[in-house]
């Protein structure tokens, strides 16, 4: 039998001699990793939400006047490849302000339309803020071009709000891990206390520190797993739940897929996560058992 | 095997030392009985040995090694060549004879078909092969203090260090385990037993080393010294 052998099948007597440490250790990973997956969902469902606000947009880039508006779309076109590009003339944007005014419209009798800019628009359908704001960018290269509206202003706090709800997830992760590394550690630390006889007799009779500790770390490392595999899969049965019931209602309907709020790399994380975090509160929990001689 | 060089130990919280100023030499492959009342120091310099403890000042030699010095890390190396018989047993509960007695070679890493092979030989030689598979509590004093016996055994350590190992034993028991103690000490290894027992003193004839008040008072066969 190998060493690792040894210390698995040592670890899984463990687990089995202490069914209740063991059920409190894999709740509270669970309970760490479930809240912690269902924050960056949250997360994620709101970040689709307001690429899918600006996707709805389009950039306008205002030319000066006397600017040649062909050369201007056609350098629009070269920069926006693939999107439609339409130019605005003042005439156009006179009657589009009219329009919008409605029974106000009124109010621009004798104005001329030569006071309003020409514009080139070019369609930021499915880009995200992001995008369309490089987009925007590039656009300001347009000859001609007097300013560039990514007509996104009004998303600027939003987006801001999104930046602070991810530190926030990202604070709220960290606290979490930390409280739950404590959490995690003092429940095995139960299980070590329990077991404090054995690894006294273990180091009377020559047994390394490493010894000592390879099977309580793989039995934390197996709670871990265990605990956030289940999470995962909770995660995974709250969605299709959500998919399932509210999934119909929603404008759009890939928001509640599964690789939109549980990419894999997510769930992968989360359970390698969870294994980290029953591993580093394992060791947290023996180390103080290994300090006598 | 082991020297001890004007060895003290103070524990916490005053008082008399348990050892006081203690040198001694015991040779390879030799049997030492360590006699005394209760608070002599016995226990204490078992520990020490054992690097249980470290001496308060003076040096121990152990194996040719200073263990009041030595580093934390190479303390299980020179524990390897040891075997222990607690006063308390130390057996787990949770742990049947045989794998109670299997740690000690489980710890150097021996395979599971020579750790089998030489824990039931051992066990069988204490006339413990039927309880190979209960658990401590469901023994008598006497049988865990056998399996004590034999956990500290099974490896073939080079010193052996038993504290009070018949203390449960009724007198064939005794007897038993003192054989093999001494059987352990004919194949070459070296041997010291801290016991209160008298007939045990008396029987063997070896060398007695007597401790009071952390002293030794007298230190010799009990056959020339005549008392103990």
């Amino acid at each position: 039998m190998t060493r690792l052998a040894y210390f698995v099948r040592r670890a899984l007597e463990s687990m089995r001699r202490r069914p209740h440490v063991t059920l409190v250790a894999v709740a509270t990973i669970w309970v760490a990793v479930f809240v912690t997956g269902l924050a960056a969902a949250a997360l994620s469902a709101g970040e689709r939400l307001l690429a899918g606000f600006a996707g709805d947009v389009q950039v306008a880039v205002y030319l000066q006047k006397g600017a040649d508006v062909v050369a201007a779309r056609d350098a629009a076109r070269a920069i926006a490849a693939g999107r439609k590009v339409e130019v605005v003339r003042p005439a156009d944007a006179m009657a589009r302000l009219r329009a919008s005014l409605g029974d106000d419209g009124a109010l621009l009798e004798g104005v001329e339309a030569e006071v309003l800019p020409a514009s080139i628009e070019v369609n930021a359908a499915g880009l995200t803020v992001t995008q369309v704001r490089a987009l925007a960018d590039r656009l300001k290269k347009v000859p001609g071009a007097k300013d560039v509206d990514d007509g996104n202003a009004w998303l600027d706090g939003a987006e801001q709000l999104l930046a602070g709800l991810h530190a926030a997830g990202l604070a709220l992760f960290a606290g979490l891990a930390l409280g739950t590394a404590i959490l995690v550690s003092n429940t095995l630390r139960l299980g070590v206390f329990a077991r404090r006889d054995e690894i006294e007799i273990m180091k009377l009779v020559g047994a390394t520190n490493a010894f000592v500790q390879a099977p309580f770390l793989i039995e934390g490392l197996l709670q871990g797993l265990l605990g956030a595999i289940l999470a995962t899969l909770a995660l995974l049965g709250v969605r299709a739940a959500l998919a399932a019931r509210v999934g119909a209602l929603l404008h759009d309907s890939a928001a509640l897929s599964r690789a939109a709020l549980l990419p894999g790399r997510l769930l992968a994380a989360l359970v390698l996560g969870g294994a980290v975090l029953g591993l580093l509160a394992s060791a947290l929990a023996v180390s103080r058992h290994l300090r006598r001689p | 095997m082991i020297q001890l060089f004007h060895v003290t130990k103070q524990y916490a919280g005053g008082g008399a030392p348990a050892l006081d100023d203690l040198t001694l030499h015991v040779k390879k492959g030799e049997f030492v009985f360590l006699t005394g009342p209760s608070g002599a120091g016995k226990s204490t310099l078992l520990k020490l040995l054992l690097c249980a403890e470290s001496p308060t000042s003076g040096q121990i030699l152990v194996f040719g090694r200073n263990v009041a010095k030595v580093q934390g890390s190479r303390i299980p190396y020179i524990r390897r060549n040891l075997g222990v018989v607690f006063q308390d047993f130390k057996l787990l509960s949770d742990r049947t004879v045989a794998e109670n007695v299997a740690f000690p070679l489980e710890v150097r890493g021996l395979g599971a078909r020579e750790v089998r092979k030489r824990v039931l030989a051992i066990l069988r030689s204490l006339s413990l092969d039927t309880k190979a598979d209960r658990f401590p509590p469901a023994l008598s004093g006497g049988e865990q203090q056998r399996v004590s016996v034999a956990r500290a055994l099974v490896g073939d350590p080079a010193l052996l260090l038993a504290d009070e190992p018949t203390g449960n034993l009724d007198a064939e028991r005794t007897l038993d385990v003192m054989d093999l103690i001494h059987a352990a000490n004919a194949r070459g290894t070296t041997v010291v037993v801290a016991t209160h027992d008298r007939t045990l003193l008396e029987r063997y004839r070896k060398r007695v080393i007597s401790l009071e008040n952390g002293r030794i008072t007298s230190d010799g066969e009990l056959s020339r010294r005549g008392t103990a």
